[in-house]
């Protein structure tokens, strides 16, 4: 079926929102909860207990909580998903896209209320040599596992038609046509693909139709509403020229190993805006993006300076990070003809380290760690450097944090990829998990590494905790992508890392806490995600503030529902959401310990309870 | 009575005959001693000039025997104890330290007060640093030589190679001035290049003494592993120096083994009297900031010596202004200080940071001028200029080399350096196009 007759057929069906699917799907056994109506922009504004940007959680507070043992379970192979990365890696190649690992996404494809995973898979790099070991076809195609609530996962990757088979790097679940289903951009070492979910269970790749097939070497990629016309756009980050033709190997010390950024050549990244009919226009340039042509890795969209506008920042490999951000007097539309971003990170503070040195940015986990109301930026780097905290000093002013925060010291000894900010043990302070492990091959020392738990005090200072944290943190890997989702809509997030030379790993959060937990799911009016969209959650004794970012970590995409930790004893939440658009709702009376959808402008529906 | 007469004159006859006996050898003695020592004598002041012109001719052992036969006679003859030590060191008699060791303990003999006395610490230095691998005693010799007397070319030099090589290359600059004023114009483009290197290319700048010193087998290049090599050896021949630890863990620091080197400070047994040593003091702040111990690290820079000044000082000063005490005006201050010295105008990370502090302070067009400068400089420390500036000093009698060396010095606003090179290019322009032809090797 082509395209257009899917969009027709959605069009007429889908546009329903979400709500039917869950329905038809009966995700929720019980009945919606109806909550008061709401409240218009000026009522909320006048009440709102918490004042824009601010957090009234109390640092420090909840000792009982912040002392709580993390425990995470690796329960992939329990829960049925036996899967592992095809790097291709052939001894003495040297060909650096076999240690840059694959990517996951946790994403809920069938709008049963359940998240799903998918998988990239690597695949034969050289085309010559297409053939596997034992003489047959090599076939490593990306997986889909999908959840039967939550406790089991089954492979539907050739079922659903989205088993792609390049080289499999990150991926970006977005859904780019408002139908309520969750599409999947696939970035590869190679053309990238597009694949849209005919919310039947199966995929369509509609690539050449969407004109995004980059044939470069895509890493992370983002689907963002970039220019606020109620599509979604798609920043897709480009890493480097690197070819079976150019590529080298390099010394260190007296062994031989993959060379890194400094010998290959950056490549644009590319954006996709979105013509809202199922075609896009690499308008990376007109835009205001590619200011240099940078060695991206990595890609977040939040908001940074509270203007409700989607900021993007772009962690690029030993080159300075981007941070781009939408300017009042700019798009084709205006008169000046400028720009509609520009790169503010060097003037911010967040394009390179305190010392004004360019870092390996490989991870991004973006949230509000020191509780100021504003978002504050965490970069993985490479092995012996910090990893860098950026504090939001706010007015979009950042300062290198690492050393007062600890993160410095807790970093190290490692090289960090995936990260993702996570409140393991609901102190309602984000937390963080990194995925770590070399690249410069099993031959130089250290190759694996533990992955790493830091918790959060209140303040953005971090411990690691990861000694406490279970078998999986005491086992060295070589950790690539990782994204954040609670499968098992326990009110706890739950991990999905993947590896290279092990199998995926899906940890389970089975922390103990005293706290239930409010989820929510934002949808604008035109039902795409509602980007920098601020949430205040308030259950009598806190108030809890986040803001919906998007992209972030390494080639991941991560549950996209807000998670809030709420007072066990607290039946019912209210709830404050601030739009990109200007309304500002009130909820009052939510249900806590179950996910809410909101659509802008209409009543919450429990989305699983 | 006869008899008596007799025995008196036989009395009087003996007598004469037995003081003969005893005044005779006596005499003897006292002649063959006045001729031995007078032959002695004379053959010892020959000694000494037979002794300078065999430690000419590189006849080292009979030289060193002819100046110590000159010593016996004239046993604080500074000038004798120089060339006794010079015979001892080229003598192959004795293994290198041996030889180093006993030559010390002469020069030891040649009191400050001597009109050699500078000449003597800084052999003494120079033996300490060179042969025994020891700069930290090196060091305090050299710096003694320095103070009796200020215009000794090789004091300057080694203290110069020293800094270098203990990682506190920053402390250089005034010996190299020094130097370089000492040296004949004819030279001093050499001298130029050698203050190039050193500062932005040491493992060049430094391969000839490690090679010279061990560190570096011949036709090899230096790299960490050299460096590493030659602190740790210097670390082995005196672990009871802080400069020496101090210096190592700075390496440590700068190859981001940051438990070693944190093993290392703390386990020195002279911890608290090390703390009276910057050097020390500097890579302890410096560490334990990296290592988040702020409260540590603001407690050991409370302890740092006076006087309290240098690039090195307020480097430090400034990271803990900001970092620890979150006080930007006061970074500000101090970058600016660390900013006024050699090496603050090349280095672009100070400017970054002081930028930061402005940026916190709200005086945004200076931050984001304080940013394009710290850019600008960071550019040309890039590998690539510099690499291609090593390839153009090959060759010191090209007007391109200087001209390049002048523009590189401008764009540094490093004027005197500058002025040099323009001195130097004015100069082979003024001379004859023939005498240009021959390049230098490095």
């Amino acid at each position: 079926m082509v395209y257009k007759d899917f969009k027709c057929m959605l069009m007429n069906f889908c546009r329903c929102g979400p709500i039917v699917f869950l329905a038809m799907f009966g995700c929720s056994s019980e009945a919606p909860e109806v909550p008061s109506a709401p409240v218009k922009a000026g009522e909320s504004e006048s009440n709102s207990p918490v004042p824009k940007g601010a957090s009234t959680s109390e640092p420090g507070r909840n000792s009982g909580e912040t002392a709580m043992r993390p425990n995470f379970l690796n329960v992939a192979a329990a829960s049925g998903i036996e899967f592992e990365y095809f790097e291709d890696r052939i001894p003495g190649r040297f060909f650096l896209p076999e240690v840059m690992g694959g990517g996951v996404a946790w994403c809920d494809f069938d709008l049963d209320g359940w998240l799903d995973l998918y998988l990239m898979n690597g695949a034969a790099l050289d085309p010559a040599n297409k053939l596997a070991v034992d003489g047959q076809p090599a076939d490593h195609r990306d997986g889909l596992f999908r959840s039967k609530s939550g406790k089991q996962f089954f492979d539907a990757s050739k079922l659903s038609g989205s088993d792609d088979t390049g080289y499999g790097q990150g991926c970006a679940a977005g859904d780019f046509d408002a139908d309520g289903f969750e599409d999947l951009y696939l970035s590869n070492f190679g053309a990238n693909a597009l694949l849209f979910n005919n919310g039947d269970g199966t995929f369509s790749d509609v690539t050449k139709i969407a004109k995004v097939g980059d044939e470069r070497w895509s890493s992370s990629a983002v689907w963002v509403d970039l220019n606020a016309d109620g599509n979604l756009d798609l920043y897709s980050a480009n890493y480097m020229n690197v070819t079976l033709e150019n590529s080298e190997s390099c010394r260190y010390g007296e062994s031989t190993g993959y060379c890194g950024p400094g010998h290959y050549e950056g490549v644009p990244d590319a954006v996709y805006i979105s013509a809202g009919d199922g075609t896009f226009r690499d308008m990376a340039t007109a835009f205001g993006f590619n200011t240099f042509a940078g060695k991206g890795l990595a890609v977040a969209v939040s908001d940074f300076d509270n203007d409700f506008r989607p900021d993007i920042y772009v962690a690029n490999d030993m080159e300075a990070n981007c941070l781009y951000r939408r300017v009042d007097a700019g798009g084709a539309e205006h008169p000046s003809g400028a720009a509609l971003y520009e790169d503010v990170a060097p003037a911010s503070g967040c394009a390179v380290s305190g010392e004004g040195m360019n870092e390996a940015s490989m991870g991004i986990a973006c949230a509000d760690f020191d509780s100021d109301g504003l978002v504050d930026i965490y970069l993985t780097h490479y092995y012996q450097m910090k990893n860098t905290l950026y504090r939001n000093l706010g007015g979009l002013h950042f300062e290198d944090d690492s050393y007062r925060s600890g993160v410095a010291a807790t970093s190290f000894p490692f090289l960090g990829f995936g990260v993702i900010p996570l409140d393991f043990n609901k102190d309602r302070f984000p937390d963080i998990f990194i995925a770590n492990g070399h690249v410069l091959g099993p031959t130089v020392d250290p190759s694996a590494m533990t992955p790493q738990l830091l918790r959060n005090d209140g303040r953005g200072r971090f411990e690691d905790v990861s000694r406490a944290a279970g078998s999986y943190f005491e086992d060295v890997w070589l950790g690539r992508g990782v994204a954040g989702g609670d499968f098992d809509n326990d009110g706890d997030v739950d991990v999905a890392v993947t590896h290279i030379d092990r199998p995926f790993g899906l940890l389970r959060n089975e922390t103990e806490s005293n706290m239930g937990f409010v989820g929510v799911l934002l949808r604008s009016a035109e039902r795409v995600p509602a980007h920098c969209a601020r949430v205040s959650v308030s259950d009598g004794r806190q108030t809890s503030v986040q803001v919906l970012g998007a992209g972030g970590s390494y080639l991941s995409t991560s549950d996209h529902r807000l998670l809030f930790p709420v007072e066990a004893t607290t039946t019912t939440v209210s709830m404050i959401v601030e739009w990109p658009s200007g309304r500002s709702d009130r909820y009052e009376s939510l249900v806590s310990n179950c996910y809410w959808i909101i659509i802008e402008g209409q009543q919450p529906q429990v989305m699983v309870k | 009575m006869s008899e008596s007469k007799d025995s008196s004159v036989q009395a009087q006859t003996v007598r004469p005959t037995r003081w003969r006996r005893i005044l005779l050898p006596v005499c003897l003695i006292l002649v063959g001693g006045g001729v031995w020592a007078g032959i002695e004598i004379w053959n010892a002041e020959r000694a000494f000039n037979r002794g300078r012109l065999l430690l000419r001719q590189d006849r080292d052992v009979e030289a060193e025997r002819e100046l110590e036969h000159y010593l016996r006679w004239h046993p604080h003859n500074p000038k004798a104890i120089l060339l006794w030590a010079e015979a001892v060191i080229k003598g192959d008699s004795r293994t290198a330290r041996d030889a180093a060791e006993l030559a010390i303990s002469g020069l030891k003999k040649i009191p400050d007060a001597s009109p050699l006395g500078a000449e003597a610490r800084m052999r003494e230095g120079r033996l300490a640093f060179l042969i025994l691998q020891q700069p930290g005693r090196a060091e305090t010799l050299l710096l003694r030589s320095a103070e009796l007397r200020h215009d000794l070319p090789d004091t300057h030099y080694l203290l110069w190679k020293l800094l270098d090589m203990t990682e506190r290359y920053h402390y250089s600059e005034a010996h190299f001035w020094n130097i370089y004023e000492l040296t004949p114009t004819g030279n001093k483009a050499e001298r130029l290049r050698e203050w190039y290197l050193s500062q932005f290319s040491p493992g060049s700048a430094n391969a000839d003494l490690d090679r010279h010193m061990g560190f570096l087998a011949s036709g090899e290049s230096a790299s960490e592993a050299t460096e590493n090599l030659r602190l740790s050896q210097f670390l082995a021949n005196e672990p009871e120096s802080s400069m020496v630890v101090a210096a190592y863990a700075r390496w440590l620091l700068h190859a981001r083994e940051r438990d070693q080197a944190a093993d290392l400070l703390k386990n020195f047994p002279a911890f608290d009297t090390a703390l009276g040593d910057p050097s020390f003091v500097s890579v302890l702040v410096d560490l334990m900031i990296d290592l988040g111990r702020l409260d540590e690290a603001r407690l050991y820079f409370d302890r740092w010596p006076l006087p309290r000044d240098g690039f090195l000082y307020w480097h430090t000063a400034g990271r803990v202004f900001e970092i620890i005490e979150r006080d930007d005006k006061s970074a500000v201050d101090a970058y600016d200080r660390a900013l006024s010295v050699w090496p603050g105008p090349a280095e672009w990370s100070v400017m970054h940071r002081r930028a930061q502090c402005l940026s916190r302070l709200g005086d945004r067009l200076n931050a984001e001028l304080g940013r394009q400068e710290s850019k600008r400089i960071e550019l040309l420390m890039d590998t690539d200029v510099h690499k291609k500036l090593r390839l153009v000093l090959v060759d010191l009698k090209s007007v391109d080399t200087l001209k390049q060396m002048v523009s590189f010095y401008t764009a540094l606003h490093r004027s005197r350096e500058a002025k040099c090179w323009q001195s130097e290019l004015d100069r082979l322009i003024s001379l004859p196009a023939r005498s240009r032809l021959r390049p230098l090797a490095l």
